[in-house]
């Protein structure tokens, strides 16, 4: 909300110097969001004004004027054009200093002379950017203190008012919380009305017919009004914190409201049919045009004002485009009331239609000061618009308000703080805020709350208000000690999580973090076939859907990479998929491309392949359960990879990792320009064994010395014999005592026999209790040899 | 051998001795040595049958009374020769060495062989940063899901259907009693169904905003902390994050706590702490106050003990929970929000 310091000293007496009193204000729970001081060194500016202007003889763009001031006349040559003869302005003479380094100096402009410049409300510091010069109000006097007319000094601020305080979206509001800090009392403005000969019960007739949803409703009506402009006291007011002006009538509605936080609404009483408000809730499908323009369809949960016909408002948010006041307008019903704070916020929300009064009616005003805020409205319309007030008013409020007592103890208070105040202090803080004291003993209070303080329901409502009324920095810093949570164990094992990242880390892999959200068109390109969650009200459509899958963001990611010229790019990421159902499971995904390494003088630049990404799953599974490689199958089953150059890995007949090739048709639907390897790892299936599984025990180190054979096997091709199968029988034949196969050489080509390929391997023999002979070396290697030649038709070379 | 030989008299073996040590002197400073030439020297005099070795063996044969003063003359002089070689050995050893490596120039400047590394991201790093300062204190971390209901999200912690505090947190639906979670708290409602009081739990987590701007993200991060326990106040509040911000970022940052409101606390809080950037004489990141919000905090509201059966009378709490997106923005300087979620690899290489 803002506040201008010239508005708000109507009701406290404020210090010259504000900043002590807003950082005050900050520390009782009322943030001060900006400051602007309207700060003008006035010694070389003067009101001037426009006596006569003419085009500058020799620039089509400019015009040259003649001014006075009280003292003389100035010939000024000026580029703005929105001003006319009779106007007063701000004129900066030689030696003005604007806007820091800007100094005015007598010129010559194009062979004409310019005693000085005529100012925009930007060049001197009221705005940031202007179009044309700062025309004053017409009756702005020449002889006028030029201070008070740009109102140096002025300061207005905005304050952050936290929604459990409405009673504070006002100037008397904020008044009330300044008043301790001031050590002062507020000013509330005095109301005298003269009531008029009609009696309102003989014009009018209210129904109230929905008293639920509407409280209290107050109504006056004044006949004869004249709606015109403002005042100027009213438009400065409402200027000083950017409202606009609209006029007399309306003015003094928002007047009121900013000074009391009461929103009023005033109607054109001729225009409502039958003489008759009703009250109630709208039908089914009924509409209502409010007075922007805008044409709503209602139900039955919204509250409207009608005539006898149609809705005239719409109660508590904004009135009805035909029953607005206007030119014309000659009677007024001037409205007061209390709308139920649920009501107006589900109307407001679901329209999307927010105003200062549904603002205030939502978190909730003071149904007790409906009648002074009416009177004061009253007051200030028969001032600025004249007319005659009716006698009596209309005020239905069927159950009347009563004032909430609650209860305080002292100890408890202590408790929650961390110190201890006497009984005398906390009455003297609860007193300051309005509270009173209905009865008290050396421990407990019995508080009675004012009707403004909805807000304040129970005991440590009041707790906060003292703690707040004291300064949380009087509250001590102690250190927590002591145990918590004994016997009671709800964390879960991050150590798997922190393992796998960290290798991944180490294998040259860069975290990513990507939003959860992906476009239906994102999951169109990946061919994604499952399940998906949707958000209701999404930010957009390419946000609409909670990803079932990491993949399509590190897509993205590569893109934008590839974009910037990154040539080798390594990603991952660990967070949740969300499936159709909403539930959420953890998922690491994986992405690279590109070189394998930076380009560096001593290697050979190669690009990755499907032995990088297998490397890097395979790295993953050295902590998850080096095992599970053994369910290894080819061809993921994944519409993004590409099948014969993917594989998957299942636990229980279930995939739970899938790495490869990205399908080049993906690679091109995200218009990759290079080729990409990615894995998926679907990490809740693991998390969830709990470390159990993982858990590693020792093995003992070999006391006896290990044999090694090299291998080397001519395959035939057509036989379809792979690693995997070899390395199978070679711990099927080798029994136990085949400690080790590592495959060191592949070869086909040159020097191997058309239809073979060539695989060497290194196999390790040895035993836990002795040492291998060389005898039993040869039989076991033999053995290997001769099954492979007489069983697969290898040549053993 | 030596029995055949007739006895040497002492005083000729003497003399031989002292020939032999002339004559080894003389070889081994006159002629120009190498490692091989020096190693024959040795065996011609040290050797196994070398011609020191073969007169020590002819002193053997001496009486008794001569062997003594003979042999240790023999054997300062082995001695004196045997070190002479290995100092010349050394001296060879080491001046080829030197010459080796003259000879031996690389470019020390080429850039040393690639090592994979990649990073974790800064916000992961300080979110776990963040829990670990926590559990130093004794508290477990909780976890809870992101896609929420309304009663946790809400209701439960004092944020009924229609209350205005719903607009302080603009929330995306999944339909309509289900959210994608708008904080971190609805996981304290989650453990305290649980768990019994006293307790400490952080809770990590990822919630979302209905809000985009280059401020905000509508996906973002908290770490959220609870605290129940019987003598537990807002003092102690201000200890664990007045410790966290000094642990954080450093002691020398000043905290503040000024009044607040959360539905779900009272007295609620928020915490500022001193413009990290101009150390608080105001810039433009801390809008010329001086000051930064880092957190929310405040004592745990009434209702929301109900809401999971705890005895408000008995037992006291503390909740906080603050944006991981600004303490990392804070902690390495980051000033766009939505760097953290495009992971541009020269950005995240930075966090290596």
């Amino acid at each position: 909300m803002k506040l201008s310091s010239s508005w708000l000293s109507q009701y406290i007496r404020l210090p010259k110097n504000l900043d002590p009193i807003l950082e005050k204000l900050t520390h009782r729970g009322f943030e001060v969001e900006s400051v602007q001081k309207v700060n003008i060194d006035t010694t070389f500016l003067r009101i001037a004004e426009i006596v006569e202007s003419k085009k500058h003889p020799n620039a089509d763009r400019l015009s040259l004027c003649r001014v006075k001031t009280k003292e003389r006349e100035y010939t000024i040559v000026c580029g703005a054009k929105n001003y006319k003869d009779g106007d007063k302005v701000i004129l900066a003479l030689p030696g003005a200093k604007l806007g820091g380094d800007l100094e005015i100096k007598e010129n010559v402009i194009r062979g004409e002379r310019s005693e000085g410049m005529l100012c925009s409300k930007a060049e001197l510091g009221l705005e940031e950017k202007s179009e044309g010069i700062f025309i004053l109000p017409s009756q702005t006097l020449l002889t006028q203190d030029i201070q008070k007319v740009l109102r140096v000094g002025e300061v207005v601020f905005e304050l952050n008012i936290t929604p459990n305080r409405c009673d504070a979206m006002s100037f008397l509001g904020i008044a009330r919380e300044l008043a301790p800090i001031l050590k002062s009392k507020i000013t509330t403005p005095s109301v005298r009305i003269q009531e008029g000969k009609f009696r309102i019960q003989e014009k009018l007739k209210i129904k109230l017919e929905a008293p639920k949803k509407c409280p209290r409703y107050m109504a006056r009506l004044i006949s004869g009004v004249t709606v015109g402009p403002s005042p100027e006291w009213l438009k400065c007011a409402l200027e000083s914190i950017g409202q606009r002006s609209i006029n007399n009538v309306v003015d003094v509605t928002n007047f009121v409201l900013m000074e009391w936080g009461q929103p009023l609404h005033a109607f054109d009483f001729n225009k409502i049919l039958d003489a008759t408000v009703v009250i109630r809730s709208a039908k089914p499908q009924e509409k209502i045009q409010t007075l922007d323009g805008q044409t709503h369809t209602l139900t039955s949960d919204d509250l409207l004002i009608c005539d006898s016909q149609k809705p005239i408002a719409l109660a508590g948010i904004m009135g009805g485009a035909f029953s607005e006041v206007s030119q014309s307008t000659t009677t007024l019903l001037l409205e007061s009331a209390y709308f139920d704070p649920a009501t107006i916020r589900k109307t407001s929300k679901k329209l999307g239609l927010h105003s200062e009064a549904s603002k205030r009616f939502e978190r909730g005003v003071d149904r007790e000061g409906a009648p002074r805020a009416l009177d004061r409205a009253l007051q200030l319309i028969l001032n600025v618009a004249g007319g005659e007030l009716s006698k009596g008013a209309i005020d239905l409020y069927p159950k009347k308000f009563s004032k909430r007592t609650v209860s305080l103890r002292k100890e408890r208070l202590e408790q929650y703080l961390g110190y201890g105040l006497s009984i005398a202090q906390i009455k003297k803080d609860l007193h300051a805020l309005g509270f009173k004291i209905k009865r008290s003993s050396s421990e407990k209070l019995s508080v009675e709350v004012p009707s403004y303080r909805g807000d304040v329901t129970c005991e440590v409502d009041l707790i906060e208000e003292i703690a707040r009324s004291e300064g949380y920095d009087k509250i001590p810093t102690l250190e927590l000690s002591g145990f918590a949570n004994l016997g009671q164990s709800i964390e879960k094992n991050i150590s798997l999580e922190n393992s796998l990242k960290a290798s991944l880390k180490g294998a040259g892999l860069f975290e990513a973090v990507n939003t959860s959200f992906c476009s239906p068109s994102d999951l169109k390109k990946i061919k994604w076939q499952g399940p998906f969650t949707q958000i209701q009200n999404p930010l957009g459509e390419d946000f609409s859907i909670m990803r079932p899958t990491l993949t399509p963001s590190l897509l993205k990611n590569l893109k934008l990479n590839l974009s910037h010229g990154q040539s080798s790019i390594r990603l991952f990421e660990l967070r949740p998929v969300y499936d159709g159902l909403g539930k959420e499971t953890k998922m690491l995904a994986g992405l690279i491309s590109g070189a394998r390494t930076k380009s560096h003088w001593a290697l050979k630049e190669e690009e990755v392949d499907f032995y990088d990404i297998k490397a890097i799953v395979h790295l993953l599974f050295q902590i998850l359960g080096p095992h599970f490689m053994d369910e290894i199958r080819a061809g993921a089953q994944n519409s993004y990879f590409e099948s014969n150059l993917s594989s998957e890995i299942e636990v229980a007949g279930k995939s739970v990792c899938r790495f490869g090739k990205l399908h080049p048709e993906i690679q091109e639907a995200f218009d990759l320009k290079q080729a990409a390897y990615l894995f998926e790892l679907d990490f809740s299936t693991f998390e969830s064994w709990n470390g159990k599984e993982q858990k590693k025990y020792f093995e003992a180190l070999p006391k006896y010395p290990f044999v090694k054979r090299d291998l080397s096997l001519l395959i035939p091709l057509d036989k379809n014999i792979d690693h995997k199968t070899l390395y199978e029988i070679f711990y099927k034949v080798g029994g136990a005592l085949v400690k080790k196969a590592e495959l060191f050489d592949v070869y086909q080509g040159e020097a191997i026999p058309d239809g073979y390929k060539s695989y060497t391997y290194a196999l390790t023999y040895g035993a836990k209790d002795r040492t291998l002979t060389d005898p039993e070396v040869n039989k076991v290697h033999g053995d290997v040899c001769r099954f492979l030649e007489l069983e697969w038709q290898i040549k053993v070379r | 051998m030596s029995d055949d030989r007739p006895e040497d008299l002492p005083e000729s073996l003497k003399e031989k001795l002292n020939l032999i040590e002339q004559e080894a002197l003389k070889e081994l400073s006159s002629q120009v040595l190498d490692q091989k030439n020096l190693e024959e020297l040795r065996i011609r005099y040290l050797g196994r049958h070398g011609k020191l070795t073969q007169i020590l063996k002819d002193i053997g044969n001496l009486s008794p009374q001569d062997r003594p003063s003979l042999g240790q003359h023999a054997n300062v002089i082995k001695n004196s020769l045997a070190q002479k070689i290995s100092e010349l050995s050394d001296g060879l050893k080491k001046s080829q060495r030197e010459n080796l490596l003259k000879d031996s120039h690389i470019d020390l400047t080429l850039p040393g062989r690639p090592l994979p590394q990649g990073s974790f991201h800064p916000l992961l790093k300080t979110m776990a940063d963040s829990v670990a300062l926590f559990k130093r204190y004794g508290f477990q971390v909780a976890q809870g899901p992101e896609i929420e209901s309304d009663y946790y999200n809400f209701e439960a912690l004092n944020i009924p259907k229609n209350h205005p505090a719903r607009e302080m947190q603009d929330t995306f639906y999944i339909s309509e009693d289900v959210v994608l979670r708008t904080h971190t708290s609805p996981v304290q409602i989650r453990v305290m169904e649980k768990m019994k009081p006293p307790l400490r739990i952080v809770v990590p987590g990822t919630v979302y905003r209905h809000d985009a701007d280059t401020s905000h993200s509508p996906m973002f991060h908290q770490v959220e902390g609870l605290v129940v326990d019987r003598f537990i106040s807002f003092a102690h509040l201000k200890g664990i994050l007045t410790y966290f911000v000094h642990e954080l970022f450093s002691s020398k940052i000043k905290v503040r706590f000024r009044p607040s409101y959360f539905p779900f606390t009272e007295p609620s809080a928020e915490l500022d702490i001193s413009c990290i950037f101009c150390l608080g004489e105001g810039c433009h990141i801390c809008k010329q106050s001086g000051w930064l919000e880092v957190a929310g905090c405040g004592m745990v509201h009434p209702a929301v003990f109900k809401a999971v059966n705890y005895d408000s009378e008995k037992f006291f709490g503390f909740a906080f929970g603050m944006g991981i997106e600004r303490l990392a923005m804070l902690r390495y300087g980051i000033n766009d929000i939505r760097l953290f979620y495009e992971n541009d690899i020269r950005f995240l290489e930075q966090f290596r």
